[in-house]
């Protein structure tokens, strides 16, 4: 909300202050009040002054231009003016070259216009942001001095303060509610308008009725009648106020019930009162759907139970939110009805959602006005009418309140502000600050005090919500830091100190984290598995739970080659969701979310070199670096590789670590297919790890195992088979048959030539031999090598080389 | 100041027991420290970012 310091200065005495402004901001924002942005008229208008038109011609070259000889006093200018009002003998405002146009943010320069020189501006009041009004400049009574800076001459002093109120204060939605923070924060009285009305003694009840017939959603209704009034333009200091906080001045009664508002906090509306039929108001509730035609000329749909003013025979606003067409006030308008009411925050709120319609009144409603307030807002609304739309008011409200509402009381006890606080502040110094801040103190006594909270507080209810306040206005600047305290820490109940493990690991060889959002457009989800879709995504970009590391991570090697990084190595850890079937999540048991690592590796592994040219990676560098991440997380010898070729829709040919049949990691180069959906034209590798499983394998606690005392026998044999037979088949068949003596297997050579035949090839592998008991006999080692060459090559016709 | 009702909620009694809490949000923290403007360069994974830390 935007607020006048000016305008504050009304209530509050803070002249002490003129100088620093910035204490005021500062005080106001730590207190809760935060101010966010600050618009100070010296400094944006600090450049302008009051010129003085010495003589006016037509330009030479254009004819709706005019050339202008304007003085400052000291110096003279030559200056092209497009306006049609600039006369000679004329008292401007003439913003120099360098000025900042506060429109726009342009900056004024010398200019050729039109072939003639221009050395500055004459300004309208819309390129000074002062009004809307740009058709011609804007000439000064001729009471100004030459020369002068216009902040002195327009009394451009003001400083426009953008402060975020939370929802908590509605208080604070005025400026006498901010004015009253001050009041208090500084120590100063509050200054409320003094309201004198000049009263007519005519008969209140003839000239107007009110009926509230739903007590529970209007509680209170005030109505004051205001006749023979004059609409026309407000005064100049009124249309300044409100456009200073953003309002566009309209006609004196509407721009005065706006005044209020920003003024007490106090919505009001004004209605034509002979538009009003049997000149009564009804407040109800619609008892079906109905039609309401608003006075922005928009139609809308009422549904049941919306709060309603109505006249004798129609409804004519929608209550605390809009009024209606059909009752607006016009220039023809003689007689007013003044409706200040409160109304249930919850019934505003409902109404204003479903009708997709929020306004300052309605907004002001639903966060809770002042119940008591009521009648001197509307007094102070027909005071200001009188003045200066020649009302006659006359005397009486109209204010049907039947059930008061009771303020709420609240024990305090001094010692527990301290307990509360840690820090100490006097009783007398509490009182004070309560007072100031509308807290009634109806009992005092050493230990407590019992306060009556004011009206305008609703979000003060209990004894920590009054200390809150107390603490706030006496300052958080002012808690005494404390020099030591104790901690204890919790311990970690997730498993983040593992995966923080696991991100050392990682960041050690190289690679960069990166972080992707867990949810999903459509395309990039359904790449790969059954995603889950959210019931109310936030946008179409965060439709979908990710089902795989995958499409993120491509995401962010698309982005990054765009850029012109193509060498990356990175790694994300995180949570992957899938639907266990094809069917609708019902709940919790429906859907797997699993914690994952994912690998990626693209671009060169190394750059060129004086020795060497550069090297892109490959498919045994990703291994390299998954061999190299589980050795650093010791969990290198648990695990067995598995081999697949087109195996899967995402890798072309892709590894896999396995742990007694459960697969641990998975990882390959990614199909061009995939890349393709991503503009992604070189090689990508990716592995990615289950976390959990990897947790649970290094729960397994190390035990030491005493080296082997005798010694190993290696023994190689090579093969030749059908092309069709698989190096899996033939370890695994190797890794059973061959006796516990046999104690690894491993491939070191695969050869593929025409001279074996096309559809042959031929697997080298190396044995290793030994016991842990003694020392093995070239006879049982020949036996038992012997007898798995037989099983091999009967299980797979194949047929032994260099036999 | 943690509010009483909270306190209430999970079953400690508000007049014996007071806390607070607080959050400083790990990425603005980090802006301050390392002077970086925006914070959704954390989230844009760009390499040229990721490769200064």
């Amino acid at each position: 909300m935007k607020v006048s310091l000016n305008w504050l200065k009304e209530y509050v005495d803070l002249s002490r202050y003129d100088r620093d402004v910035d204490k005021i901001v500062s005080k106001l924002t730590m207190s809760g009040l935060e101010v966010e942005d600050i618009l100070n008229e010296q400094e944006i208008y600090k450049n302008f002054v009051v010129g003085y038109v010495k003589e006016k011609s037509k330009h030479p070259n254009a004819d709706k231009l005019s050339l202008c000889k304007v003085s400052t006093g000291e110096e003279e200018f030559q200056v092209i003016c497009g306006a049609p009002n600039v006369e000679a003998g004329q008292k401007v405002v003439f913003a120099p070259v360098g000025t900042v146009i506060p429109k726009g943010n342009i900056t004024i320069g010398k200019a050729k216009i039109r072939g003639v020189e221009s050395f500055g501006m004459i300004c309208s009041e819309s390129e000074l942001e002062l009004s809307d009004i740009h058709e011609g400049i804007m000439v000064l009574s001729n009471g100004v001095e030459v020369g002068m800076p216009i902040t002195k001459a327009l009394e451009l002093n003001d400083v426009i303060m953008e402060i975020a109120i939370t929802p908590n204060r509605p208080d604070a939605l005025s400026h006498i509610g901010i004015a009253r923070d001050l009041a208090a924060i500084f120590n100063k009285e509050l200054n409320l308008p003094k309201i004198t009305l000049d009263e007519k003694g005519e008969n209140l009840n003839a000239a107007a009725s009110v009926e509230i017939l739903d007590l529970i959603n209007c509680p209170r209704y005030v109505a004051k009648v205001v006749q023979n009034v004059a609409i026309k333009d407000s005064p100049d200091w009124l249309k300044n106020r409100i456009s200073k906080i953003g309002l566009r001045p309209i006609n004196n009664i509407v721009d005065i019930t706006n005044y209020i508002m920003y003024e007490y906090g106090q919505p009001l509306h004004a209605f034509d009162l002979e538009k009003l039929s049997g000149r009564k108001i009804v407040v109800k509730s619609t008892s079906e759907e109905a039609s309401f035609i608003t006075l922005d000329s928009k139609q809308r749909m009422l549904p049941k139970n919306t709060l309603m003013i109505c006249d004798a025979d129609k409804a004519v606003a929608i209550a605390g939110v809009m009024g209606g067409e059909n009752s607006e006030i016009s220039q023809s308008t003689k007689n007013i009805l003044i409706e200040s009411a409160y109304f249930n925050p919850s019934s505003i709120r409902r109404t204003s959602r479903a009708l997709g319609l929020s306004t300052e009144s309605s907004y002001r409603f639903e966060r809770g006005i002042d119940y008591e307030n009521t009648a001197i807002a509307a007094e102070r609304a027909a005071q200001l009418i009188s003045e200066y739309a020649d009302g006659e008011i006359i005397q009486g409200n109209i204010d049907i309140y039947p059930n008061k509402i009771s303020a709420i009381e609240v024990k305090l006890r001094y010692e527990r502000v301290t307990e509360l606080l840690g820090y100490h502040i006097s009783n007398k110094d509490i009182n004070q600050i309560l007072e100031k801040l509308g807290f009634k103190i109806i009992f005092e006594s050493h230990d407590e005090a019992h306060l009556i909270v004011p009206t305008f507080r609703p979000d003060v209810e209990r004894e920590a919500d009054v200390i809150e306040e107390i603490a706030r206005i006496y300052g958080y600047d002012k808690v005494p830091p404390v020099s030591r305290i104790s901690i204890t820490l919790g311990h970690k109940y997730d498993d983040s100190e593992f995966t923080d493990g696991l991100k050392d690991a990682a960041n050690a060889m190289g690679f960069y984290e990166m972080i992707n959002n867990p949810l999903q457009n459509e395309k990039a989800a359904k790449l790969i598995g059954n995603p889950i879709k959210i019931l109310n995504p936030q946008s179409l970009d965060m439709e979908y739970l990710r089902t795989s590391l995958i499409p993120g991570a491509l995401q962010v090697v698309s982005h990054n080659i765009n850029n012109g990084e193509k060498d990356l190595l990175l790694y994300e850890i995180g949570n992957v969701f899938n639907k266990k079937t094809e069917s609708d999540i019902s709940n919790f048991e429906d859907f797997t979310e699993v914690q994952k690592l994912i690998f990626v590796v693209t671009g060169r592994i190394s750059q060129k070199e004086w020795h060497s040219a550069e090297i892109l990676s490959n498919f045994y560098n990703l291994k390299g670096f998954v061999e190299s991440f589980l050795i650093k997380i010791s969990l290198d010898n648990v695990l067995n590789d598995s081999y697949y070729d087109n195996a899967n829709s995402i890798y072309e040919y892709n590894f896999e670590k396995v742990h007694e049949n459960n697969i641990v990691g998975t990882g390959g180069r990614i199909r061009k297919e995939v890349l393709n959906n991503f503009d992604i034209e070189q090689d990508v590798y990716c592995f990615e790890f289950d976390i959990s499983r990897l947790i649970s394998l290094s729960k397994d606690k190390k035990q030491y195992k005493e080296p082997v005392k005798y010694p190993k026998v290696i023994r190689d044999c090579a093969f030749i088979f059908d092309k069709s037979v698989t190096y899996q088949q033939v370890k695994g068949f190797i890794e059973k048959e061959g006796s516990n003596l046999l104690k690894s297997v491993k491939i070191f050579d695969l050869f593929e030539s025409d001279s074996l035949g096309s559809d042959k090839k031929s697997m080298a592998f190396s044995l290793v031999y030994y016991s842990e008991d003694k020392t093995l006999t070239e006879e049982e080692i020949e036996k038992v090598f012997n007898s798995l060459i037989a099983a091999v090559t009967n299980k797979f016709n194949a047929k032994l080389r260099g036999s | 100041m943690v509010d009483p009702n909270v306190f209430e909620a999970v079953g400690y009694d508000p007049e014996i027991y007071t806390g607070y809490a607080f959050g400083m949000g790990i990425e603005r923290t980090t802006m301050l420290k390392f002077g970086i403007p925006d914070i959704r360069i954390f989230f844009e994974n760009d390499f040229r970012f990721l490769k200064q830390f």
